[in-house]
């Protein structure tokens, strides 16, 4: 993790409440799918706080993408910022997927929900570039779905929760045969996150959710971002979504 | 002499500038970003004797210029951070500062006897935490158990003995003066003040202990009006903070009355702000044409 400056080459709306973001760094940068970064808002401190954003995907070297969904003040202002101006950002941050382990003809299976679908786009094309063949995604939107020109996989479902009125997980139940797969990454609401861990249960498979929490530092240091962690059999602990996150295995965490 | 030189009530820093407990870990993470040892001193997070896991999510909240915690003193336990934070911390030449809280005042000493031999500059005795059930910011708001708690602390160590205080108290010289007579060598002000942010879609509010303790530059002018009457009240030193986000805030609180400075919240916005506050308090000094910074600290109140 490093304090970076880059530079807004493209702020551009994808739906009404979800917008596009290039940034471009002086250096080469690098990072893993599922990394985040912690971005300055406001020259003013108004917000006070950065925002943790998760990197969508690298275009090149240099330049990466964000999708940013409008929830509050600090995303608010992020879609009012101009190309062309420098971005203050503590990244890459956060430890992303693991896709080390799975066989190359791995059946894996990626799953999103709205504005999760962000940090899957950067993760499918990852494992299309390391020789995956049979990854299959499922994204769920509640209306507007964007982004399939993104993913790069064997098989994509899009899910229009507006006209369709089933999720991303009933999908998965009745359409897909969960013991096919060796790998389960999913990134998207807390209840979608719920369902796909009760899916995937106990099929001794790494199924690896990504998850969010409120951030003031993002680096470790302030303990805001805490989630229950299974640490044993009968014994748990508050993780850091930011740094022992914010990908964890399915099995080890504890929804409140 | 080093014109950037303080005095705590016995413990040198080299500069005015330190850090707050809570807001800095035990300095690895923003050690990442600087040479921890541009800073005057380092107060870590908050310890107990036993390691504890800290209060449920949500534990923050962004208010108007500031935030709202309730992370309920999560931390590893004292004979951990002997173990494993200390000889880390002791490779950077700043002053460790340790921050100490129990669940009944008994528990302070206990925590003193346990950093005995521990290689630490100060014993900051924090009875200001908002986020507990039991002790914290209850032993800072009664002088009587304020004055029980530092003195059992005093009598049972050889370290610097620090006080932080509550801004949540009618007032605060009351409990800066007991503290003082109970042979504390310093004073830490202003710790967190207790606040609340409601959801309006939950109709609950944010927080599941309710409450959380606000901080940010929303707090500045009070926590310095705080350190400004305290001041008056006592004559040992004051560690000022509360809202302090560079060097025109640092220097505000010195003035005030502040011998030395943390910066909280403020590390979480721009991890260089200790270093950025430094550089700024240096070129006043230079502008200025101080011999000693220190010669600053109370001035406003001429």
């Amino acid at each position: 993790m490093k304090l970076m400056t880059g530079t807004i080459i493209e702020n551009s709306r994808v739906t009404d409440e979800v917008f596009k973001i290039r940034l471009r760094m002086a250096q080469p940068f690098e990072f893993s799918p599922g990394q985040f970064i912690n971005i300055k808002v406001s020259e003013w401190d108004a917000p006070l706080l950065r925002r943790p954003i998760s990197i969508s995907r690298r275009m090149d070297a240099r330049t990466i993408e964000l999708l940013v969904k409008e929830q509050g003040a600090g995303t608010r202002q992020m879609r009012f910022f101009k190309t062309g101006t420098p971005v203050d950002f503590i990244g890459p941050l956060g430890r992303g997927f693991n896709i080390s382990g799975f066989k190359k003809e791995a059946p894996l299976l990626i799953l999103g929900g709205g504005i999760g679908t962000a940090p899957l786009k950067g993760l499918s094309r990852d494992l299309a570039n390391r020789g995956y063949t049979r990854v299959y995604v499922v994204n769920g939107f509640k209306d507007h779905p964007y982004g399939k020109e993104d993913f790069e996989c064997y098989e994509y479902v899009e899910i229009d929760e507006s006209k369709e009125n089933r999720f991303v997980t009933d999908h998965v139940s009745a359409s897909l045969n969960e013991t096919d797969f060796q790998g389960v990454f999913a990134c998207g609401p807390t209840p979608m996150l719920k369902r796909v861990r009760e899916i995937f249960k106990d099929r001794g498979i790494s199924v690896q959710l990504s998850l969010e929490e409120k951030m003031a530092c993002g680096v470790g240091a302030c303990l805001g971002c805490a989630v229950k962690i299974k640490t044993g059999p009968f014994d748990h602990a508050y993780k850091k979504v930011c740094v022992d996150g914010p990908v964890f295995e399915a099995s080890e965490v504890i929804f409140e | 002499m080093n014109p950037l030189q303080v005095n705590l009530g016995g413990l040198i820093l080299k500069n005015p500038v330190t850090v707050a407990s809570g807001t800095f870990g035990f300095g690895r993470e923003y050690g990442e970003f600087f040479d921890l040892s541009l800073l005057g001193g380092i107060a870590v997070k908050g310890l107990t004797l036993k390691e504890r896991s800290g209060n449920p999510p949500p534990r923050i909240v962004e208010t108007r210029g500031g935030m709202i915690n309730s992370v309920g003193l999560q931390n590893p336990g004292v004979e951990a951070f002997i173990k494993e934070e200390i000889p880390f911390l002791r490779r950077f030449d700043t002053r460790i500062i340790v921050n100490i809280n129990g669940d009944e005042p008994e528990d302070y000493a206990r925590m003193a006897m346990a950093l005995q031999e521990a290689d630490i500059d100060s014993i900051e005795v924090n009875i200001s935490c908002p986020n507990v059930k039991s002790g914290g910011m209850l032993f800072g708001t009664d002088p009587e158990v304020a004055y029980r708690v530092v003195r059992q602390v005093v009598e049972n160590t050889r370290h610097h003995v620090m006080v932080k205080l509550t801004p949540n108290v009618t007032d605060i010289r009351v409990i800066a003066r007991a503290v003082e007579e109970a042979g504390a060598k310093a004073i830490s002000l202003v710790n967190t003040f207790n606040a609340m942010a409601i959801d309006i879609q939950t109709q609950k509010p944010v927080l599941v202990r309710k409450t959380g303790g606000l901080s940010g530059p929303a707090i500045k002018p009070i926590a310095l009006r705080l350190v400004y009457e305290t001041y008056s009240a006592v004559k040992i030193p004051i560690l000022g903070m509360g809202g302090i986000t560079g060097a025109q805030d640092a220097l505000e609180f010195m003035l005030a009355g502040a011998s030395a400075i943390a910066l909280g919240t403020y590390n979480f916005v721009d991890p260089l702000a200790a270093v950025k506050t430094l550089e700024g308090i240096e070129a006043y000094r230079k502008e200025k044409g101080l011999e000693n910074l220190s010669d600053l600290v109370g001035k406003a109140h001429r």
